[in-house]
């Protein structure tokens, strides 16, 4: 494989403080050097990257993978490394380096783990059926030293709800989900998780309540952390307006003032990583009317571009989307280092897009891409 | 482009009060013509549905139309054609218009996008009832000639009811006051929002009415708890006798039907002096010729 030099970029790695114009020397599919413009490389391929963005190729913790067109998508997005959610039907695929999360229940009782212990046990898009079983299935993921992923839902709160609870949904006689819905559940996961320890990971955080009690948690010292997503970064429940399926999403979108909440909370820290929560249904399926149209979000090609709408901070942005990811559950990815798999993104912010996606210092998205 | 009847939310005072003209034509029986004879009016009720259904047809009917009815029962809707296949398909029959009614809200807007001909909503999902929100403030436009200053109270399940947002929107757009009442469970302050005054106290909301609305209360919400027992809600949300005698004594009393009898209205009151119920039927059907008359 011949060396590659990414020239001249604006270099971005957000866990080593690095933000500055460098050449990114390729080889052997790791990352060989990272100079000031204008390194030499015998027989390297340069591609002039300037004024173009070189990031730590994109972490997504969540998303629903079914077919070779998703891990596409993924790499149109930038992505090189994923955690598919349990739910997800793919079984081989090219592109992104691929782990997947074991499914933390089934139906009302605790699921199988793998034998090779899983980077995350997930509960997906739904909740336990009860706090007793979330209850032993921390305490046995514990044992195995594997995380849990939560997805906090009290289902009684969320009814027949499909949106966030507000004025859209009242005006629109749409049936809303509560706040509460998910509030209450992160209260109970985490005084759970206080009494019985391990490693937990909130998934899809959409409201300001949540966030507070987030707050709390950490502050006390439990190892918690915690996502949101792109399209919760963006849109509040208005997106709705006019029955628009695009606003139906899982968990629901909600009030103005908690996207601002969700904002803030990525910028200052508080949420440690933006999954994309990807998932594409049938296209049959995905059709209005509002209330029979399946959830979903073909959210992985456009989620660096959305979290940048959302006003995020390029170096937060970039963070949350592939070191902070990759720490939550450890997956050795997510940096600019020398000697760090080659796994990069080229990312275009004026027309915000990506244009060169590298994983292991092979080309997969973008000009020139192998065949 | 066709014109449809969608919702009242945003309908212009204007319009509705040119419906309202000349629907009033059609009740005095001033209107000889037929002017939409040789036309086909198709009822689409994806829901079901006796009382609208049959005061469109009949509307169409005085109208000349020819009335294709289509009904969930014995057609393919339940063989997993989608609503607009549905749509689609009646359409290409070539009718004048298509009065839709569905379970699903926003419905009626979707059918519009997608044919040529007119749309008019009978009821989409819990979003909005126009026709239903039209002649109950024709009902009350007759009598009162005008809305200023007037005060509505709409009392019941208001949260999943198309009748009282296409109330709430007309009543206001005509310059009344409205007043939301019922249980918390079913009335959320939410509706602030769109411009009503919400009130968990029915007697804050009736006294000083001049019209009091009451919803059919849906049985199955029982089931989801939203208030104890149906002998509670008759005793705390009900239009009692009792309630209704300390009304104003001018105001009346209108209910979108079918009656609950002594649930949401006590049998007196709904057949008593103060009662437009039979009135809102009859002009009903001059409204909703009004209306098709508007969309073709």
């Amino acid at each position: 494989m011949s060396a590659i030099v990414l020239r001249a970029g604006r270099v971005i790695d957000p866990a080593s403080q690095l933000d500055e114009t460098l050449d990114v020397v390729v080889r052997d599919g790791r990352v060989a050097a990272l100079e000031k413009p204008g390194a030499i490389e015998a027989g390297a391929r340069v591609i002039d990257v300037r004024g173009l963005w070189v990031l730590p190729g994109l972490v997504d913790l969540r998303c629903v993978l079914h077919e070779q067109q998703d891990l596409d998508r993924a790499l149109a997005g930038g992505f090189t490394t994923l955690l598919a959610d349990p739910s997800s039907s793919l079984k081989e695929g090219r592109g992104p380096k691929l782990y997947r999360a074991s499914a933390l229940f089934r139906g009302s009782e605790l699921a199988e783990v793998p034998l090779k212990a899983p980077p995350a046990l997930s509960s997906g898009f739904g909740p336990a059926t009860s706090a007793g079983l979330l209850r032993r299935a921390m305490q046995y993921a514990r044992s195995l030293s594997v995380p849990v992923m939560v997805h906090a839902e009290d289902v009684s709160l969320t009814g027949r709800g499909l949106l966030g609870e507000g004025l859209t949904a009242v005006r629109l006689g749409i049936p809303a989900v509560p706040a509460s819905a998910e509030v209450a559940a992160v209260a109970t996961t985490l005084s759970l998780f206080a009494d019985v320890g391990g490693r937990l990971h909130l998934s899809h955080l959409t409201c300001q309540g949540s966030l507070t009690h987030l707050r709390e948690a950490k502050r006390a010292g439990l190892h918690v952390t915690a996502d949101v997503t792109p399209h919760h970064l963006l849109h509040s429940d208005e997106l709705a307006d006019g029955y628009s399926i695009a606003a139906r999403v899982w968990p629901p979108l909600r009030q103005k003032a908690d996207v601002e909440s969700l904002r803030h909370a990525v910028e200052e820290g508080l949420i440690d990583a933006i999954a994309t929560d990807h998932l594409r249904p049938p296209a049959a399926e995905r059709e209005p009317p509002f209330d029979l149209c399946a959830p979903g979000r073909d959210a992985l090609a456009t989620a660096l571009a959305d979290v940048l709408r959302a006003g995020i901070s390029p170096t937060r942005a970039v963070a949350a989307l592939s070191s902070g990811p990759a720490s939550v559950f450890g997956l050795n990815a997510g940096r600019i280092v020398v000697g760090a798999s080659g796994d990069l993104t080229v990312f275009d912010a004026k027309a915000g897009q990506v244009r060169y996606t590298f994983v292991a210092g092979q080309l997969l998205h973008g000009e020139g891409k192998a065949a | 482009m066709p014109r449809h009847l969608i919702s009242l939310e945003g309908m212009p005072r204007s319009t509705i009060e040119s419906i309202f003209s000349r629907a009033a034509l059609h009740v005095s029986g001033e209107v000889r013509n037929r002017p939409l004879i040789g036309q086909v009016v198709a009822n689409l009720f994806f829901e079901p549905s006796t009382r609208t259904r049959s005061s469109f047809e009949t509307a169409a009917a005085g109208l000349g139309a020819h009335v294709l009815n289509w009904t969930v029962a014995g057609s393919s809707a339940s063989k997993g054609e989608t609503l607009l296949d549905t749509v689609k398909n009646i359409a290409s029959l070539g009718p004048i218009a298509l009065v839709i009614r569905h379970s699903s809200s926003g419905a009626a807007a979707l059918a519009a996008s997608a044919v040529s001909c007119a749309v008019v909503n009978a009821g989409d999902g819990q979003h909005e009832h126009p026709s239903q929100g039209l002649l109950d403030a024709f009902t009350l436009w007759r009598r009162w000639g005008s809305f200023e200053g007037k005060r509505i109270a709409i009392i019941g399940d208001v949260l999943h009811s198309r009748v009282a947002r296409s109330n709430l929107f007309a009543l206001k757009t005509l310059g009344a006051r409205v007043v939301f009442c019922g249980p918390p469970t079913l009335v959320p302050r939410w509706f602030e929002g769109l411009g009503a005054e919400v009130t968990w106290n029915v007697d804050e909301a009736t006294l000083d009415a001049d019209a009091v609305m009451m919803l059919r209360l849906q049985r199955e919400r029982m089931a989801e708890a939203a208030f104890p027992t149906e002998a509670e809600y008759h005793r705390r949300w009900g239009l009692t006798v009792e309630r209704a005698t300390r009304l104003k004594k001018e105001a009346v009393v209108l209910h979108p039907g079918p009656v609950n009898r002594g649930l949401e209205i006590d049998p007196e009151v709904a057949d008593g002096p103060r009662s437009l119920i039979l009135e809102q039927v009859s002009n009903g059907v001059a409204v909703r010729q009004a209306i098709l008359e508007h969309v073709s």
